[in-house]
């Protein structure tokens, strides 16, 4: 009975030890946790990656917001009526921040009022760029915080908005 | 999306939340003498703007035969726009101003949600969203409801 239940609690410590590789593999990737931000909601997923990983007085920063929008789900464009999808920084005296750069939009026809609108359903990047002003002098980290705002619909219903908060810890270098 | 008799003798939840004009109402104060409907929304949502029409229709036909209605706004930086909105396309239906919790409160992930009540606020069905057609279903609601 012992070297049974022995055996047997090997095998799941092994098939335990092997789904951990393989997880481990998988969700940790190979980039710096502190300047890509990673976050699945609902109606989408998202990457916000702040390039380069390093500040420096007088240093540009380039933030690129890659969404892929779930199945179905669309979010807005500007140019119309409703929500549309924004990054926004938090003021930062470092930070010289400037508007953000939207990809071309599609037109969707939303049946209920005949009416053209332009969103996003496939993948689109949304581009930022940053320019570093002055760091003091004793600061070792820089951060930059803001969030990804947007309000989703299928083709029945809209979702309440988000806001997704966004957090990136940069170097500083000298 | 109709989902009728949510769960039996299911009374929505009480509110106390403000009109327009600043005057508390709970739900006992919005009652109808037969059926009330109760409409999650925001002024932004395409669908509210799809089905508000429609449903404020519903509300000029029933409202002598003891239909309330209300909509409660979800998105509480919308408050400043519901005002003109309601002015724009002739909307009499009373708003009522939700705060940050009530998505939470009322189950509302998406919009516009509907409740039908009875007279003693039990809900006698749900809806989410709204496509065209929706609103036949949900008058047959309303004519039931408000059935002697």
């Amino acid at each position: 009975m012992k070297s049974g239940w022995s055996s047997r609690f090997r095998r799941r410590w092994l098939r335990s030890l092997a789904l951990l590789v393989t997880l481990s593999t998988v969700c940790v990737t190979p980039v710096n946790a502190d300047i890509i931000v990673a976050r699945n909601t609902p109606h989408l997923s998202f990457t916000a990656a702040l390039s380069p990983d390093v500040v420096k007085t007088g240093s540009r920063l380039s933030l690129i917001v890659d969404v892929t929008p779930k199945k179905r789900m669309h979010v807005y464009a500007p140019g119309t009526n409703y929500r549309a999808i924004t990054v926004t920084l938090n003021r930062n005296p470092s930070l010289k921040l400037s508007k953000a750069v939207y990809p071309k939009a599609e037109i969707y026809i939303f049946k209920p009022l005949q009416e053209q609108v332009l969103v996003y359903s496939q993948p689109f990047k949304l581009k930022m760029n940053i320019g570093v002003g002055q760091v003091p002098r004793q600061a070792t980290r820089l951060k930059v915080t803001g969030t990804l705002s947007y309000q989703a619909c299928d083709d029945r219903v809209c979702y309440l908005p988000e806001s997704v908060p966004l957090e990136w810890n940069l170097a500083v270098v000298r | 999306m109709l989902s009728p008799s949510v769960a039996s003798a299911e009374k929505l939840k009480s509110f106390k939340l403000k009109t327009l004009d600043g005057v508390e109402k709970t739900l006992p104060d919005v009652l109808g003498s037969k059926a009330t409907l109760v409409v999650f929304f925001f002024p932004t949502c395409p669908y509210c703007n799809a089905a508000f029409p429609k449903v404020q229709k519903l509300y000029d036909s029933y409202r002598e035969q003891g239909l309330s209605m209300v909509w409660i706004n979800v998105v509480p930086d919308e408050q400043t726009l519901i005002a003109d909105w309601r002015t724009k396309y002739g909307y009499t239906v009373p708003v009522l101003l939700g705060g940050r919790s009530t998505p939470n409160d009322y189950k509302v992930r998406m919009t516009p949600t509907h409740y039908l009540l009875d007279a003693r606020g039990e809900i006698l069905s749900k809806q989410d969203g709204f496509n065209p057609g929706d609103e036949v279903r949900l008058e047959q609601q309303i004519q039931k409801a408000l059935a002697p």
